[in-house]
């Protein structure tokens, strides 16, 4: 306690000597902060038997912020007595919650809350497994949550075991119901990203209480930032005792092994100018080059946070309360590093992995290289991802209306322009950098991404968008993008503009929107300017013509809208300049069995019927009677998993109508049967899936299936022959079906097994070789007992998306 | 479907049933020509079975894969 009264932080926030003016208030002051100290201490002693892992998180670390604080404080800075309690509680209080201690209800407390809940289900989603590394449980939930715990640790009360007397942290209530909230506040405030500190506290300067003068108003915003520096900056040995580093070397492994060693041999941190310098008490070997890499990250992160606490202080307060430290020396490069933190017979040059062309990668690995040569995909994605926002909006306000999709064509010239609109949850500018434009990291599912909004936790069910490569696929489309969004909490002046004008090539700007752009409701609009030169290279355009400004070309879009989401509860409202739809796939269990299956295979589209009528109409024959055939299929708790029939071979020729695997509405995989299987999709793609139903679900609709089609093909039996294939194939009861045909007669499976019976021998032949032959012989007459057989085994379930289309 | 029917009607053991279906690289081990047309000289690809069914069948009536490509 004595040296941390010395340092200088210390001297200006509570100044020394009876001569001073109030220098009652800061023994006051004092006296609170030394009560507050000693039970802190206490607290955070219980932090290392539950993360042996982590570097000293004791007091000594705690008492070591007032030396680092001084450092890197300005030399005219004016703190006052009040201010130096806040800061003084937020140094004690900042990671104290980083043990099961700090909940008082212990463990069994922690596991009541929704965060532990999501912690687990993580865990489980992550491994698959249902039973859970309770431990790392543990460390993730408290690093997690330490931050927001802070936040009401003040107020926390720990009751005696035997005389049910009530601790807490500060015992003076005058002082906790006066600072209690703010010192919770700036404790908290460590673990913010740098845009929410700003807008939470750049216009919180709290007036002093009574009765302590009134120019000692406290500015939160001033002792967060020296907070954040010195908890960033303090990495010394102090955090990595040699000691107690030999004690509990069989607990230590991995990156904290990294953490440990470099700290141990870490000087303190010392400002010169305006850089913060570090400096090692030893040279790392080659054996430590790793250690010397983690080290050399970390001091690039206290970089940027050091600079990103200038920025803010520069633009929210005046020059004198602006730090002294902004940056770390001789951090631009390894080399520069090496000349202060040693390496010992080898040159820190940076090997690390690293593409010369990151928008090329980009562009190859969310465009064409993943989805194919079919730019619809990246509609698909972008009304995927507005479903998404739209849904968690939903999640997050019970009582938010219910909103469409709007999906825009219009032309500019020949580019037809597409506007994807939500009325979701929308994004501030942060988001936009770190969940939309960052390339594989989905932001919905991403560690406490969600948790800003709700205890609630999105599942890997909740959410289309799993893999955070969506939104890149819009350059499938073309280079001019522009994003529009307003996060729902916001007010309209924090609507932001995401522009890129020459897709990956050019750094996109981002930029507060002018008045008029302005948006009043949550929510966010992606409008892209289609490259007309680029679809035409797509197969997807060439055989749809879909983009074409033409009242006949643009009639099947809501067609095929309905059958990219076919089960979606989500509306999409699609205008082009001819016609407007609303596309609903909310009543799909429900809706009349012709209109479901229709809207969700394409049969209605335009183009269906041109291409049947060009076939003598068969195609609308085999509708009527798959459309009599469709099935809810249940699973064994009663939910529905699809509705759906299997089809004969007969409908093969038209592969605009297959079936689809449907996840969160929307199609993520296609097989050979017709309507709807509830699916997980398999790959980043999304176009390939596997069923939710379980095996004896599907067998038991394959055996219905059987019987139903028995009923239907009375008089086809070559094409009772094609289900019965597909039945067989799924492992289910033939019945009367009938599965070969010998000369001109067929059979069912009873009998066959009764024509066996009377002969001694039997061929099967390739039906395709028989067909092949009967074409160019004059009379063919076929021998008897041959049997013809199908080449290959129908696969029901795999079928690619893209075969859907054209 | 087809051939379990067979199996079971015509009595042929798991054995013979096992390596007349061995599957080896480019497609199964054996390999038949089917007199598929009355009066034509005319066979196609297909395989033969017969009630008891004998390894020495199998050889009769059929050809390896691999003589076959000879």
């Amino acid at each position: 306690m004595n040296n941390i009264k010395k340092t200088k932080l210390w001297q200006v926030a509570f100044p020394s000597g009876d001569t001073f003016e109030h220098h009652e208030h800061v023994k006051y002051f004092v006296d609170a902060f030394e009560k507050l100290r000693d039970k802190a201490g206490i607290l955070v002693n219980e932090i290392s038997s539950e993360l042996p892992n982590y570097t000293v998180h004791d007091i000594s670390h705690l008492d070591a912020l007032w030396e680092v604080g001084s450092q890197i404080i300005n030399d005219e800075i004016v703190l006052n007595p009040a201010e130096g309690f806040v800061l003084g509680g937020a140094f004690l209080l900042h990671d104290a919650a980083m043990t099961c201690a700090a909940y008082p209800g212990g463990l069994e407390e922690i596991k009541q809350t929704n965060a532990w809940k999501k912690v687990v289900a993580r865990l489980q989603m992550d491994t698959d497994k249902e039973e859970i590394d309770e431990k790392l449980a543990i460390e993730i939930f408290l690093r997690e949550q330490h931050a927001i715990k802070a936040e009401k640790l003040p107020f926390v009360t720990w009751p005696h075991p035997t005389n049910g007397r009530e601790y807490s942290l500060i015992e003076n209530e005058d002082l906790l119901n006066k600072f209690g909230q703010f010192i919770g506040q700036v404790a908290a405030s460590h673990w913010w990203g740098h845009e929410k500190l700003e807008h939470e506290f750049k216009d919180k300067i709290i007036p002093a209480p009574s009765p302590f003068p009134s120019g000692w108003s406290i500015d939160l915003l001033k002792i967060a930032c020296i907070l954040r520096a010195a908890d960033a900056s303090q990495i010394d040995d102090r955090r990595s005792p040699g000691f107690l580093w030999a004690l509990r070397q069989n607990k230590i492994s991995g990156l904290s092994k990294s953490h440990w060693n470099f700290q141990n041999k870490l000087t303190q941190a010392q400002c010169r100018d305006d850089a913060l310098y570090f400096g090692s008490t030893s040279s790392f070997t080659r054996e430590e080059a790793a250690d010397w890499w983690v080290l050399f990250d970390t001091l690039t992160m206290i970089d940027t946070e050091l600079r990103g606490i200038d920025s803010i202080l520069e633009r929210n307060r005046p020059k004198s309360d602006r730090l002294k430290a902004k940056r770390v020396a001789n951090i631009e490069n390894p080399i520069a590093l090496a000349k202060l933190i040693g390496t010992e017979d080898w040159h820190p040059v940076n090997t690390a992995f690293s593409i010369s062309d990151i928008p090329g990668l980009i562009e190859k690995l969310g465009g064409a290289e993943l989805y194919g040569n079919d730019s619809f995909v990246a509609v698909r994605e972008l009304i995927q991802n507005a479903m998404d926002a739209t849904r968690m909006r939903k999640m997050i306000e019970k009582n938010a209306q219910d909103s469409a999709v709007k999906v825009e064509l219009s032309f500019k010239g020949k580019n037809p322009v597409l506007k994807v609109s939500d009325m979701g949850v929308g994004m501030s500018a942060d988001e936009m950098m770190n969940k939309l434009l960052s390339f594989g990291n989905c932001g919905w599912l991403a560690d406490q991404a969600i948790g800003e909004y709700t205890d609630i936790l999105p599942n890997k069910d909740s959410v289309s968008g799993r893999y955070g490569i969506g939104f890149f696929s819009i350059f499938m489309l073309g280079n001019k993008v522009k994003v529009k969004s307003k996060r729902f909490d916001r007010s309209p002046d924090d609507t932001v503009i995401l522009e890129f004008k020459r897709g990956l090539n050019e750094r996109p700007i981002l930029y507060k929107a002018e008045k008029q752009d302005r948006q009043t409701q949550g929510g966010t609009s992606i409008e892209v300017e289609c490259d007309i030169k680029k679809l035409s290279k797509d197969s997807f355009w060439k055989h749809t013509g879909l983009w074409v400004d033409d009242e006949e070309q643009l009639q099947d879009l809501h067609h095929l809208l309905g059958s990219c989401f076919p089960c979606s509860e989500i509306k999409i409202q699609l205008e082009t300049p001819y016609s407007s739809h609303v596309i609903d796939g909310s009543n799909w269990q429900t809706e009349p069995a012709e209109i479901f299956y229709k809207r969700v295979t394409g049969a209605g589209t335009f183009r269906f019927k041109e291409h049947d009528l060009a076939r003598g109409g068969r195609g609308n024959i085999v509708i009527e009677q798959a459309v009599k055939a469709l099935q809810i299929i249940k699973d064994i708790d009663g939910n529905v998993v699809g509705r759906a029939s299997l089809l004969p071979r007969a409908f093969d020729y038209w592969r605009a109508v297959s079936g689809s695997f449907v996840s969160r509405g929307a199609a993520v995989g296609a097989g050979n049967f017709a309507g709807v299987f509830l699916g997980q999709p398999t790959k980043a793609a999304r176009d390939s899936a596997t069923p939710v139903a379980c095996q004896t679900d599907i067998l038991k609709w394959a055996n219905n299936q059987a019987s139903i089609w028995r009923g239907l093909l009375r008089d086809q039996p070559a094409e009772q022959m094609r289900i019965a294939s597909y039945v067989s194939a799924l492992q289910g009861e033939l019945g009367e079906l009938k599965i070969c045909k010998i000369v001109d007669e067929f059979y069912s499976l009873t009998e066959f097994a009764e024509l066996l019976k009377s002969i001694d021998g039997i061929w099967l032949a390739e039906g395709y070789s028989i067909s092949h032959a009967e074409t160019y012989l004059k009379q063919p007459k076929r021998c008897a007992n041959i049997i013809e057989v199908s080449d290959d085994t129908p696969d029901i379930f795999s079928k690619n998306i893209r075969g859907v289309i054209g | 479907m087809l051939v379990d029917t067979i199996k079971k009607e015509f009595e042929i053991s798991d054995e013979v049933s096992a390596e007349y279906h061995l599957y080896e690289i480019g497609g199964s081990k054996y390999h038949g020509l089917v007199p598929a047309f009355e009066g034509e000289d005319i066979e196609i690809g297909g395989r033969y079975y017969n009630r008891n069914m004998t390894m020495q069948d199998i050889e009769k009536f059929l050809v390896k894969q691999d003589d076959n490509d000879k």
